[in-house]
């Protein structure tokens, strides 16, 4: 074994409730393990443990035991069981810690005391592995969340971890990306590598994975309820000849596009497409290089944000970062006057008094998605919404988006999630090559 | 740019801003500052505006804080709190210490604007192992949290609020934005801490990266550099010094001579500096 987990409890400091409470995992050298859970169930303290993390970088209240390669974690530093585990973060944004891709990829491979000659080529493997070579000559501020997120797997892989904990490590990326990752992931765990993966798109490890260990309250993914087919009212959005860049590189040119009253139009296309960069657009963030942009017949192509709203109602793909409020309940008040309405529609009763910061992946993105409904807004945009949620938030989403459709609003989502498409009945419209 | 050549460059400056009085030499400073802000790829708006307003500060209070000079303007009373009599003097000698403190802001954000931060991290990471992580934070920390700040005002934006136009409700609404900027900087200091950690940094000295060798401009910035280092010596030794009480000196030829070299020194730093990202 390579890793093992004894009953661990774990309290974050000034935490009401336990993050964890009585795992037990036992990890082989070659197997991948799947872990699956609902959001906010204990997964990501579960591999902050396994890297050291738990306790030592956040303090909190610590019971049982885990072992990794030989060394009980609450006895050796982070930096020694980091020789041995890598973790990579749900947010490759905040894993990223140089401008420049090589220097990032490498920092790992320096404090792990390689040769300066080896850094480089080292750096450059990694980022090959996850097809992301071509990356090795941009700076991180440069990249598409899609990227990032292989740029920062790319830093993880390279000192070459007897453990590898990856948290949530294709939710940003397409189906052609999810798909090497998988076959990554395959000839590593070959190679004699251990890998433990907190993921709630557990179809996308299909045949990969040796074993599936749900903790928490984890249900199996129910069945997948299909939006009846809704009547398309008069067109209430339309694109003419879009361009957009994004960093000064142009992404995109020449998109038309014309969305309907009660419909919901899935945006698919692959890292890097421009799918987020066509949603500011349309919420007005950012000002088109070309083009018309028709809001029920009027033209908004020159219209601010503040203008647009409450017309149209934007969720961006890191909602972490979009957060003003200091508890749930005034975050999505912020938003509009239905907030109540929307705390209940998102399941967010129970969290109304937390502060938003201090809540899971998928708990903030349905604060976020509850705060863009509170507004009622004629058009909503979703930049993949379904990150960080288990099967159940996501199959409760496509239902609450189904409703709105069927209510006469309308729907653009940006998203790599096939299932929510196809449980939306959304009109997939491909962006670029699309995945 | 590497750390080096920014680092003499910007730094000689200061030295002349803090230790010259002669209002030329540190009129020179402020429009060498001024073209190397300039020439900055990144944002130069707030450190103009922290500058000018904070320089503008220092020159309009001193009159009122300062007792000295022979040429009165305003004869007003001198009270325990404030001096309400002006002399001509005191608003020269505000208007430098102005000037000064203008200065050194903009040299700060053109130092900030230029310098490649990981070349910066990994010199440190050399010279001074235990600051590793406040330099790597700090490097990472300043776009990150322009990237965040951005965000929260677009999050306002798209809820409906007004940032520009009308002046109290967008001074309300930026107002708003003081807290989740300082929650968004905790957090993003304690992930990138927490990311550190997990990537192994440490108590070991991490492996130096093969740092390319300085190129033909950076090495001509250098030189640059040097010959204001040298002018900063030269001010150190008493070369721009000047009396502003109780009659404001003329300046010297030295120090007319030395103003126009720092002015010609920038232009050159700036346009060698500048002209790499």
């Amino acid at each position: 074994m390579i890793a093992r987990v004894r009953d661990l409890t774990y309290r974050y400091p000034a935490a009401a409730a336990d993050a964890a409470a009585g795992l037990s995992l036992d990890v082989a050298r070659g197997e991948i393990v799947l872990v699956h859970g609902p959001s906010g169930g204990g997964k990501t303290t579960l591999l902050r443990a396994l890297a050291g993390l738990v306790p030592h970088f956040h303090g909190g209240r610590f019971g049982g035991s885990v072992v990794v390669d030989g060394l009980d974690t609450r006895h050796h530093d982070v930096a020694v069981i980091a020789r041995r585990a890598g973790i990579a973060f749900q947010d490759a944004e905040s894993q990223v810690l140089y401008r420049s891709v090589l220097r990032d990829v490498s920092f790992g491979l320096a404090n792990h005391g390689v040769s300066r000659q080896e850094l480089e080529p080292r750096a450059r493997a990694a980022l090959a592995a996850v097809a992301a070579g071509a990356l090795a000559g941009r700076t991180t501020d440069t990249l598409s969340g899609g990227e990032l997120q292989r740029v920062a797997l790319a830093g993880v892989l390279a000192p070459g971890p007897s453990l590898l904990l990856l948290d949530e490590p294709s939710a940003q990326l397409d189906d052609a990306g999810a798909s090497l990752l998988a076959a990554v992931l395959r000839r590593l765990a070959d190679a004699g590598t251990a890998i433990v993966v907190a993921e709630h798109r557990t179809d996308r490890y299909a045949g990969v994975a040796d074993r599936v260990v749900g903790i928490g309250d984890a249900t199996e993914a129910p069945e997948w309820p299909m939006r009846p087919a809704g009547t398309i009212g008069p067109t209430r959005l339309e694109l003419h000849g879009l361009a957009g860049g994004r960093g000064g590189r142009a992404v995109f040119a020449g998109v038309d596009l014309t969305v309907g009253a009660g419909e919901i139009v899935a945006i698919r296309g692959s890292n890097g497409a421009g799918k987020s960069t066509l949603l500011r657009l349309i919420a007005g963030l950012d000002a088109p290089a070309a083009g018309v942009i028709l809001l029920e017949g009027r033209d908004v192509t020159g219209a601010a944000a503040e203008d647009r709203y409450p017309g149209i109602a934007l969720v961006p793909q890191d909602p972490g970062r979009y957060l003003l409020c200091a508890r749930v309940v005034d975050e999505v008040r912020s938003g509009g006057p239905a907030a109540e309405d929307a705390l209940t529609a998102l399941d967010l009763d129970r969290l109304r008094e937390r502060h938003p910061r201090d809540l899971s992946a998928g708990e903030r993105e349905r604060v976020a998605i509850a705060t863009a409904l509170a507004a009622d807004p004629a058009v909503l945009l979703l930049d993949e919404p379904t990150r960080g949620m288990d099967p159940r938030r996501r199959a409760a989403l496509a239902a609450l988006l189904g409703d709105r459709a069927a209510a006469g609003r309308s729907i653009v989502v940006a998203t790599h999630d096939r299932q929510l498409i196809a449980m939306c009945r959304a009109r997939s419209v491909a962006l670029g090559a699309a995945a | 740019m590497a750390p080096l050549p920014c680092t003499l460059v910007m730094g000689g400056l200061v030295v002349v801003a803090f230790a010259a009085s002669d209002p030329v030499v540190l009129t020179a400073v402020l429009a060498a500052a001024l073209l190397l802000l300039w020439r900055t790829a990144g944002s130069r708006r707030l450190y103009l505006i922290i500058g000018l307003v904070t320089g503008a500060a220092v020159a309009l209070v001193n009159p009122f804080v300062a007792s000295q000079g022979d040429l009165i303007l305003i004869d007003g009373p001198t009270t325990a709190v404030i001096d309400l009599q002006v002399t001509l003097e005191e608003l020269l000698y505000g208007a430098a210490a102005g000037t000064r403190l203008a200065a050194v802001t903009l040299l700060t954000g053109a130092w900030l604007g230029l310098v490649d931060r990981d070349r910066l991290a990994a010199r440190a990471s050399r010279a001074t192992p235990r600051s590793t992580l406040t330099v790597t934070l700090a490097a990472r920390l300043l776009p990150a949290l322009r990237r965040d700040a951005t965000a929260l005002v677009e999050a306002t934006r798209l809820r409906g609020s007004r940032v520009t136009g009308a002046r109290l409700q967008t001074a309300r609404t930026w107002g708003a934005l003081v807290e989740p900027l300082c929650a968004a900087a905790l957090d993003r200091g304690a992930e990138h801490a927490e990311a550190m950690a997990a990537r192994g940094y440490g108590p070991t000295r991490p492996t130096a990266w093969c740092e390319r060798p300085l190129d033909r401009r950076e090495w001509v910035a250098v030189g640059l550099g040097l010959v204001i280092c040298a002018v900063a010596v030269w001010v150190l030794l008493g070369g721009a010094a000047f009396g502003w009480y109780p009659t404001a000196d003329m300046p010297s030829a030295a120090a007319v001579a030395a103003a126009a070299l720092i002015v010609g020194l920038g232009s050159a730093a700036a346009l060698t500096l500048g002209s790499r990202s």
